[in-house]
C-alpha cells in the first residue's frame, strides 16, 4: 500500500521532469493544478448531504468576502455543527443523484 | 509555472503554521480511521504504521474493506493505485517545480504530498510564502496530525464517542472550496480551466470509478488552460 501510494505521487513528477520545457506545457500544468482542486470540490459535492453543502457555500462566501482561510473554515464548520447539533436536516438536495430525491 | 527557490527552515515553518488549522480538522478523521482499522482486525501498532507509511486517507479507508485473510496484496496495491490516481496529476503539476531540489528533499516532498498542502501551494499568500515550503511544512503538519490521531483512534477511539454532529466531515471540502475561490480571485485567467474541471468531474462522477473523474477533469481543465491562454 505504501509503495502504491508513493508511486502515484512520484510517477507524475518523474514523467514531467523528462519532458522538454515549453510554455504550452507550463500552461497545461498550471491549468491542471487549478482544475484538480475544482474537480475535487465538484466530486465531493455530488455525494455530500445538504448540511455539508450549506457549510461549503458559507465557507466559500466567507472566503470570497474576506480572503481569510481560517475564518472561512470556522464559518463552514459552525454552519455544519450548528445544523448537526440542533438536529436539523435541511432536506433533499441530491435530486441529481440516482436513487435520491 | 516558475521554479521556486529551495525552501529554508523559515519557509517550512511558515508552511506548518499555514496548514496547522487544517491539520486540527484532520484529527477526527484520523480518530475514526484508527478505530475502524482496529475493528477490521489490525493491531493498533499496525494501524499507526500504515498511516505513517501510506499517508493517503481515502485509500486507507477503502483498503479496510479489502482486508481479507490471507491478504490479497495485489488487490490492495491496485486499489491504492486507483484511489490515489489524482496524485499522479498533482505530482505531474509539481514535477518541474521540484526538479532542482536535492533528491532527498524531492522525495520527502512527494511523500508528504496530499490534497490539502497541494491546494495551499497553488495559492501562496504574497511573496513571503514559498510554495515548496508550504508543501513540505504543510505536509509535515498534516502527516503528524494524521499519524497521531490514528493512534488516538486505534488505542482509545471508543471512549471519544460519535463526533459526527460536530460537523468535522464538511471541513475538508470547505477548505477546497475556499482555496478554489481564493485562486479564482488571484488568478481569474484560470476560471475557464476550473469551470471545465468542476463540470467534467460532476458529469463523470456517476459514470467513472471514484477518483478517475477527478483525473479526467484535471486533464480537461489543463487542456482548456493551455488552449485558451495560447489564443489570448
Amino acid at each position: 500500500m505504501a509503495l502504491a501510494a508513493f508511486a502515484t505521487k512520484l510517477s507524475g513528477a518523474l514523467f514531467m521532469q523528462r519532458l522538454p520545457p515549453s510554455p504550452t506545457l507550463e500552461r497545461l500544468l498550471e491549468g491542471m493544478a487549478a482544475a484538480v482542486i475544482a474537480a475535487i470540490v465538484a466530486s465531493a459535492a455530488m455525494t455530500a448531504d445538504a448540511r455539508s453543502l450549506l457549510a461549503v457555500a458559507a465557507a466559500a462566501l466567507t472566503m470570497a468576502l474576506t480572503r481569510r482561510m481560517v475564518l472561512s473554515l470556522l464559518v463552514g464548520m459552525a454552519v455544519s455543527a450548528g445544523l448537526g447539533l440542533l438536529g436539523i436536516d435541511p432536506g433533499i438536495v441530491g435530486w441529481w443523484r440516482p436513487g435520491k430525491g | 509555472m516558475p521554479q521556486d527557490p529551495p525552501p529554508t527552515w523559515t519557509d517550512i515553518a511558515l508552511g506548518i503554521r499555514r496548514l496547522l488549522p487544517i491539520s486540527a480538522f484532520v484529527l477526527p478523521f484520523g480518530v475514526a480511521y484508527g478505530a475502524a482499522a482496529v475493528e477490521h482486525g489490525l493491531t493498533p501498532g499496525q494501524t499507526v504504521l500504515m498511516s505513517a507509511l501510506v499517508f493517503t486517507a481515502t485509500a486507507q479507508f477503502a483498503a479496510l474493506s479489502a482486508l481479507t485473510e490471507p491478504v490479497a496484496y495485489l488487490s490492495l496495491f491496485m486499489l491504492v493505485l486507483t484511489l490515489s490516481g489524482r496524485h499522479v496529476v498533482m505530482g505531474a503539476a509539481l514535477g518541474r517545480r521540484v526538479s532542482h531540489l536535492p533528491r532527498t528533499q524531492r522525495l520527502g516532498l512527494l511523500f508528504l504530498l496530499s490534497d490539502a498542502n497541494f491546494a495551499a501551494a497553488q495559492d501562496p499568500r504574497g511573496a513571503h510564502e514559498n510554495a515548496l515550503g508550504l508543501l513540505i511544512g504543510g505536509g509535515l503538519a498534516l502527516w503528524l496530525a494524521w499519524v497521531l490521531s490514528t493512534g488516538l483512534g486505534a488505542f482509545g477511539g471508543d471512549a471519544l464517542g460519535d463526533l459526527s454532529p460536530f460537523g468535522f466531515g464538511a471541513v475538508m471540502i470547505c477548505f477546497f472550496a475556499a482555496t478554489a475561490v481564493s485562486i479564482l480571485r488571484s488568478k481569474p485567467s484560470l476560471a475557464p480551466a476550473m469551470a471545465v474541471g468542476a463540470a467534467t468531474s460532476a458529469v463523470l462522477h456517476p459514470v467513472l470509478e471514484t477518483g478517475w473523474n477527478v483525473i479526467v477533469a484535471a486533464v480537461a481543465g489543463g487542456v482548456v488552460a493551455a488552449v485558451l491562454r495560447r489564443d489570448a
